[in-house]
């Protein structure tokens, strides 16, 4: 850990429908970490991101940020923390219709009342960041998938955030853009000192940005470690997701429940 | 249940699921009709990006109604040059061809007019506004906005909703000054009237309140657009299928529900002026 705790999370719960994403989830974030969530498909990760990043409400429990629970924020509050958080999501998330500086530009135009050639000159200096300054006139649509992940990383950085959540950062990347990637995002960790929250499948990113892994099992955190010490464990279930089987209690688990029954009242 | 009694029962299971889904889309679009209502201020006179929310809105009506104007202005051209060749005739049966001017503008500024012009406006703004922000869902560009603490109601749907009542009311008054030159230009080349004498009818006959019916419908047929636009884009979920329905449904719901405002707002007129 590298600091106090910035985000602390008691007893979270989330189902959708009679679906249970997530089961009395606690974990901490701490000031300046490099958290990694890990796991397999549905088993909860961009929901608990999701909930963190306060874009939806959990069932029960709390999330703490600053001793304050962003479940029983009023929209207004929300707002507030929103403001102090980025979120670079899956597919860039930039608005189609601006061009990348407009997309960095939106935030501070929206919400502050810097003079336009202040506006743009952070827009120059995010953009520079993420390596994408030359192409401030691009649209998303002319960006590769590599390119529209770090926009959509400038864009999340548009108003100096404490917190960033990257939901699936190297998702659908060749190697080398996903290592440029990763390598980015510990740069932003290291020299800007902001906090990163990193939802993703791929072991590699795991491995190379976190300081802490959590692995989520069926909407439960099945192990949390550092890095070394989620590779040493002997857990057969940490083993099996780190190391790719097909066999083992992550798949063991299919429900036959009723199977039968539904086979022999179908009726068509 | 029976499987029989299960059949017998379908037809009564859809229509509950139609009546449940009709009051479910009317409710939901009254609704959004008053959240728009109240983010007006928010959008057009709060300090920072004050300046932002006006060129946006800009924008929108740029977007929405401009490239519906030719249309417009050759379908409502067309249907007064119809309306002409039809009254005509049948109005000279009766000795009152001379008010076949009056009958034309009197039935472009009430009804034609705003109702053509609405319909035009659904098949451009209403699917394209649709479409816009289903795909804006789909490529997470509206959960972006919401992390950026930019309300989608206040960014998005405020803008396209106003802009759709702005241009619905310009593109009525258009369809009502083309709607009665296809009907003078026909009347000059068919039955060689005088265009001056045309209008002067035309203009005679006519009283404010015709105008003000159709504006008055225009402003109902405006909202109608734009908020069942952004309420059935912003329904989408996150699959491209559901973008293609969601355009579709826009243009048929609207259409249906332009007629049934009509209808209903005729009905008002018609007991107020009787």
């Amino acid at each position: 850990m590298k600091g106090g705790t910035l985000i602390e999370i008691e007893s979270l719960s989330k189902s959708f429908g009679r679906i249970n994403v997530l089961r009395d989830i606690s974990l901490t974030v701490a000031l300046g970490e490099k958290l990694v969530i890990v796991g397999a498909s549905g088993s909860g990760k961009t929901t608990l991101l999701d909930l963190m990043a306060g874009q939806t409400r959990p069932d029960s429990g709390k999330i703490l940020i600053d001793g304050r629970d962003i479940g029983r924020m009023s929209e207004r509050e929300k707002d507030g923390y929103r403001k102090s958080i980025g979120i670079a999501f899956q597919m860039g998330g930039l608005l189609g219709s601006l061009s990348l500086a407009d997309n960095v530009a939106l935030p501070l135009r929206y919400h502050t009342e810097l003079p336009e050639t202040l506006i743009r000159t952070i827009v120059r200096l995010k953009l520079q960041l993420v390596e994408l300054r030359e192409w401030a006139r691009s649209f998303p649509h002319e960006l590769s998938g590599g390119m529209l992940k770090r926009a959509g990383i400038a864009w999340a950085l548009a108003m100096e955030p404490r917190v960033l959540f990257y939901d699936e950062p190297t998702a659908g990347l060749d190697a080398v853009t996903a290592a440029h990637i990763n390598e980015l995002m510990l740069k932003l960790n290291e020299g800007l000192g902001v906090t990163s929250v990193v939802v993703t499948h791929s072991l590699e990113t795991a491995r190379r940005v976190a300081d802490r892994i959590v692995l989520l099992d069926g909407g439960r955190v099945a192990a949390e470690g550092s890095p070394k010490e989620l590779w040493a464990s002997r857990d057969p279930l940490v083993e099996q997701f780190l190391h790719g089987r097909s066999r083992g209690p992550m798949t063991e688990r299919i429900d036959l429940a009723g199977y039968y029954e539904d086979l022999l009242t179908l009726d068509g | 249940m029976s499987a029989g009694k299960h059949r017998a029962l379908g037809p009564v299971t859809w229509l509950g699921e139609r009546t449940i889904s009709i009051i479910d889309s009317v409710g939901t679009t009254s609704l959004l009709l008053f959240q728009v209502v109240r983010a007006i201020p928010e959008t057009l006179a709060r300090k920072p990006g004050l300046r932002h929310g006006w060129e946006n809105l800009i924008g929108q009506m740029r977007r929405v109604g401009v490239r519906a104007v030719g249309i417009v202005s050759l379908v409502t051209f067309a249907v007064g040059a119809i309306l002409t060749l039809q009254l005509a005739p049948i109005m000279a049966r009766y000795g009152a061809e001379a008010q076949a001017p009056v009958f034309v503008t009197i039935s472009m500024l009430r009804e034609l007019g705003p109702l053509i012009a609405a319909v035009v406006l659904t098949g451009f703004a209403g699917a394209s506004i649709a479409a816009e922000l289903g795909t804006m869902k789909v490529h997470e560009e509206i959960d972006a906005l919401r992390s950026h603490a930019i309300p989608p109601l206040s960014y998005l749907v405020v803008p396209r909703v106003l802009a759709t009542v702005v241009m619905t009311l310009c593109l009525v008054v258009l369809a009502n000054l083309m709607g009665v030159l296809g009907g003078m230009v026909t009347a000059m080349l068919v039955m060689h009237a005088a265009p001056l004498l045309y209008l002067q009818r035309s203009f005679e006959g006519a009283l404010p309140s015709d105008l003000y019916t159709g504006l008055i419908k225009g402003v109902v047929f405006g909202l109608l657009i734009g908020l069942i636009a952004c309420r059935m884009g912003l329904g989408v979920s996150k699959s491209a299928r559901s973008v293609g329905f969601a355009t579709t449904y826009t243009v048929v719901a609207t259409i249906v529900a332009l007629i049934i405002a009509d209808l209903a707002v005729t009905a008002v007129f018609y007991a107020f002026e009787r």
